[in-house]
């Protein structure tokens, strides 16, 4: 499983950053700044040059989206915004689920990798103050351990709310426009179906990961439930390849409920 | 040990055996399989069908019997997700919630929308009856579903009162009735009326509708009713 992908930011890179920067100066030029930042970003999540997408989305102020309803609003009424313009909303709103999920998936990794408390050792002969010294660091390293559950815990829990946020994104799904735009250029929904293909499996396969290693293995079976789903449709971005692996990574979890004498889904055994 | 896992007793264990050995048509198969038989928890279902639909997706098997088991997947997939958007109070009713609940039947979903026990129930649930007839079991002799359909419909009717006639205009008084609104719900949504709504004979001899079949006002204003229908239809 993938954790942390911060593939070095270039000087190329750094341009494209940085020209956001004179697009946010006059507020009349939100929209198209917010259309200029996402097809940044897009390039960016393609590649998994999360930090650089990352130093993107904070050029944008945070009430770009706030700015563009008030302008459309004093021009044009109460009319809807321009296809164009709810649609690049919407992606920019999907970029910042992306942002948040990987995000909070490398707190999770990093803090099940890193975080744990290591057991201390006894050495064959130890004396008695070593031992006396080495009874209290077990009870230490104990209550350490606890504590590091609980927070592993509360981390899951965030983490795994970010994933399926993005997942079940709202109304059709994560990248996927809610308005037809007839002046959309066919680049930008290319790209948007893959980033699809190219992230839905791989977020699958972490949101898995992270509930496997913290034994919610129950809960791993049900995420078949939401990629077989037909309101989601999110099997449709998997590969043949893809499917096996996700297969293969079930299978593991009932491996695991049946070691702890439960049902191949988690169910009590009757 | 492939034999030993196709005894009856070690199903429920052969298709992880099956995924191992890259045998996804097998390991599909015997998920729906488990799928079919499963009563006891609705979750439970729903994941043997959603595993056996993965399974089949990975085989890369297109024959028409597959095609035919993935209908089927959807169909129950479909049912499960009509008997988890019951409302709260109805499942409360049975002692369960929604995420404890054994497997129900489409005529039990269906009552359970229609009942007075969902006292809230609006054109939406009515229309979600509707859509669940096409999942009863045709091959069941104890279900007839032409009564079902009326007994539907009857429902409907009762959750107005017909008797009082303010508006002069007898459309104005129907237009809001959860009879009519269903109608209307279900004609915008392209279900066929002529299959889904009984003649308005069927109604006016609708047994469970008591009294009120004699009803001049009731009479008069469903009669009203299915001409305008006719008109526009």
């Amino acid at each position: 499983s993938d954790s942390a992908c911060n593939i070095e930011i270039t000087d190329e890179d750094r341009e494209k950053i940085e020209a956001i920067d004179w697009l946010v100066f006059d507020p009349k030029h939100r929209s198209e700044a917010v259309k200029q930042a996402n097809a940044v970003m897009r390039g960016f999540i393609a590649v998994k040059k999360h930090e650089a997408a990352k130093q993107v989305f904070h050029k944008l102020p945070n009430d770009s989206i706030d700015i563009i309803y008030k302008i459309h609003h004093s021009t044009a009424g109460h009319r809807n915004l321009k296809p164009a313009d709810e649609n690049a909303i919407r992606e920019y709103m999907c970029i910042k689920a992306y942002l948040d999920a990987v995000d909070s998936f490398n707190d999770w990794f990093s803090f099940f990798h890193h975080a744990k408390p290591q057991k201390p050792n006894l050495t064959v002969g130890a004396s008695f103050t070593d031992k006396v010294a080495y009874e209290h660091r077990m009870k230490q390293f104990e209550s350490e351990l606890d504590r590091w559950r609980h927070n592993l815990t509360a981390q899951t829990k965030i983490s795994k709310d970010r994933i399926y946020n993005l997942l079940l994104f709202t109304d059709g799904g994560w990248m996927v426009d809610l308005v037809q735009d007839s002046n959309e250029d066919e680049g930008r929904s290319l790209q948007l179906k893959r980033l699809r293909e190219l992230h839905i499996p791989g977020l699958c396969f972490n949101l898995h990961h992270m509930l496997h290693s913290s034994g919610l293995y129950a809960e791993c079976l049900q995420l078949a439930d939401y990629i077989a789903s037909e309101r989601y449709l999110l099997y449709k971005e998997f590969n043949p390849e893809n499917l096996k692996t996700l297969l293969r990574h079930l299978q593991d979890s009932s491996l695991q409920l049946l070691d702890e004498n439960k049902d191949p889904l988690g169910y009590d055994l009757v | 040990l492939g034999q030993f896992l196709e005894s009856d007793n070690n199903r429920y264990l052969s298709w992880l055996h099956d995924i191992s050995n890259q045998q996804y048509t097998q390991a599909h198969e015997t998920l729906l399989d488990l799928a079919r038989t499963e009563t006891t928890f609705a979750s439970k279902k729903k994941t043997l069908l959603s595993l056996s639909k993965l399974t089949a997706l990975a085989s890369d098997n297109q024959s028409p019997d597959m095609k035919e088991r993935m209908d089927e997947i959807d169909d129950q997939l479909d049912l499960i997700l009509h008997q988890e958007q019951l409302p709260p109070d109805s499942l409360q009713h049975l002692g369960m919630d929604t995420n404890n609940m054994s497997v129900l039947k489409p005529q039990e979903i269906i009552e359970l929308y229609i009942s007075e026990i969902n006292a809230v129930a609006t054109e939406y649930e009515f229309k979600k009856a509707l859509d669940l007839l096409q999942y009863l079991d045709q091959e069941d002799d104890d279900i007839d579903i032409n009564e079902l359909r009326l007994h539907i419909w009857s429902k409907a009717v009762l959750r107005d009162n017909w008797k009082d006639n303010k508006a002069s205009d007898p459309l104005d008084t129907i237009k809001d009735t959860i009879f009519f609104k269903t109608v209307d719900l279900a004609y915008n949504e392209g279900l066929d009326l002529t299959e889904y709504l009984p003649s308005v004979e069927e109604i006016l001899q609708s047994e469970e509708l008591g009294d009120l079949r004699n009803h001049p006002n009731f009479q008069f204003l469903i009669k009203a009713g299915y001409e305008h229908l006719q008109s526009v239809m």
